[in-house]
């Protein structure tokens, strides 16, 4: 039923942040540039040695019961790299993911698969399907202005939030929404993506001859509500947005894109929605310093 | 969990569809059947594959399995089965009437609830099912 590719980039026309970079552009960029980038690919599709020195990946899948434990070709390590202040979308993934952080830091927002009831996700006919449309990053009254459930979802405590260091993993279960936004310099990810069997549970409804399988999203005149821009306000820091998800197929990782007419500024922030989500305590993973400093 | 067809339909309404634009509104009259029909008529999808009923009661077996394992849990099962019901909307009306279609004509508690997905079939094909397999959602709503 759903055959988004395996990395949609939800990106806002007239946002500011670009997608379009390779790594190589990427790490080259003026870091006090003003152009936000964003890159994410397949880690084994980078460097030699950037895929020995985060080998650890590999060591990272989770195998779950679906008859093919022994292929670890359905495992895949995707990484992220992001200017300070990009953030994704609050949206759920139908895969296991072990997401580690290589450089900087990362803020991640966690909430439970029966956050669905409240969390307002775009249709499934929508460009923005699987993510929420509550903008969690702006100003906790406006949300509420327009998503009473918001208050429902904090009280509720079941979010949790955290802030991810270098050479620390989180895992996020299938279904689990997340939002994940870049703190103030350049971070970069590393998720270990590996399927689930409640993937392939409902997955299977996919695989029959169902004829709804074609319909894409492309409500984009539903969007429009969604791009009002925020007043700017130039003493403080914009969060920019992007809308990501990921999905196992390797062979859609690259040149798919879901692109809307949308734009997407956020107000900077004085107080979040989540600004007082309990964080619970973290594990870390031993990792190579820096990989990306030993670059050739 | 759903509730009744009504209950859900109007979930899925309001928190999927409401705060987009062309959200606004109380809702309206239902598609007819007329104009259904045509809509099936001019795109051919009645038409296109003589096997439709099979195709999509096969799915609906897997749908229904997914639903009731009880290791899945709740959430899942409710994003799963409002992406499920907004697909075949879309499919039958169209992705840009598919709201539409979940508040206007599923937002009421007459649509008949099959019991056994094989009715699904017989109904399709034509026939009516077997009345004894065939509850109406007001009755299902008291039970839940």
């Amino acid at each position: 039923m759903d055959e988004s590719p395996n990395v949609a980039v939800f990106v806002p026309d007239e946002t500011n942040v670009r997608n379009d970079v390779s790594m190589k552009q990427f790490l080259d960029a003026d870091a006090d540039a003003t152009e936000l980038l964003y890159w994410t690919g397949d880690l084994r599709d980078t460097t030699p040695a950037l895929v020995s020195a985060l080998g650890i990946w590999s060591s990272l899948m989770i195998k779950d019961d679906l008859g093919t434990a022994t292929d670890d070709s359905i495992h895949i390590p995707m990484l992220w790299c992001s200017s300070p202040t990009v953030a994704a979308q609050t949206h759920h993934d139908k895969s296991h993911n072990v997401f580690v952080q290589v450089s900087g830091t990362k803020d991640i927002l966690l909430l439970p698969p029966s956050a669905v009831k409240l969390i307002s996700a775009y249709p499934s006919v929508h460009a923005g399907k699987k993510m929420s449309q509550m903008p969690f990053e702006e100003e906790y009254d406006k949300v509420v202005a327009r998503f009473p459930n918001v208050t429902q979802l904090v009280d509720s405590k079941t979010a949790q939030k955290v802030t991810l260091k270098a050479g620390e993993a989180l895992y996020i279960p299938p279904y689990w929404y997340h939002s994940i936004t870049s703190n103030d310099e350049v971070a970069v990810s590393l998720s270990v993506v590996s399927p689930s069997w409640e993937e392939a549970l409902v997955g299977r409804v996919g695989y029959t001859p169902l004829p709804i399988g074609g319909v894409e999203g492309r409500v984009e005149r539903m969007m429009a509500v969604q791009v009002k821009s925020a007043p700017h306000a130039p003493h403080a820091r914009p969060r920019h947005t992007l809308h990501t998800r990921h999905r196992r197929h390797r062979r859609h990782t690259r040149n798919k894109l879901l692109k809307t007419r949308a734009a997407r500024s956020y107000r900077p922030q004085s107080r979040s929605s989540f600004a007082n989500v309990p964080t619970p305590s973290r594990f870390s993973l031993i990792l190579p310093a820096s990989p990306l400093t030993n670059l050739p | 969990m759903l509730g009744s067809p009504a209950i859900f339909s109007d979930w899925i309404w309001g928190s999927r569809w409401k705060n987009l634009e062309g959200g606004e509104g109380e809702g309206g009259e239902c598609f007819s059947e007329v104009e259904i029909e045509e809509v099936m008529r001019v795109s051919g999808k009645w038409e296109a594959d003589e096997e439709l009923g099979y195709r999509f009661s096969e799915s609906a077996k897997e749908v229904a399995l997914a639903i009731e394992d009880d290791m899945l849990l709740n959430g899942i099962k409710m994003a799963f089965m409002a992406d499920y019901v907004e697909q075949l909307a879309g499919w039958a009306v169209g992705v840009e009437e598919s709201g539409r279609f979940v508040r206007d004509c599923l937002g009421y508690d007459n649509v008949e609830v099959m019991e056994e997905w094989d009715g699904l079939e017989a109904l399709l094909e034509g026939g009516q099912g077997d009345p004894n397999r065939v509850r109406k959602g007001e009755e299902l709503s008291q039970e839940l």
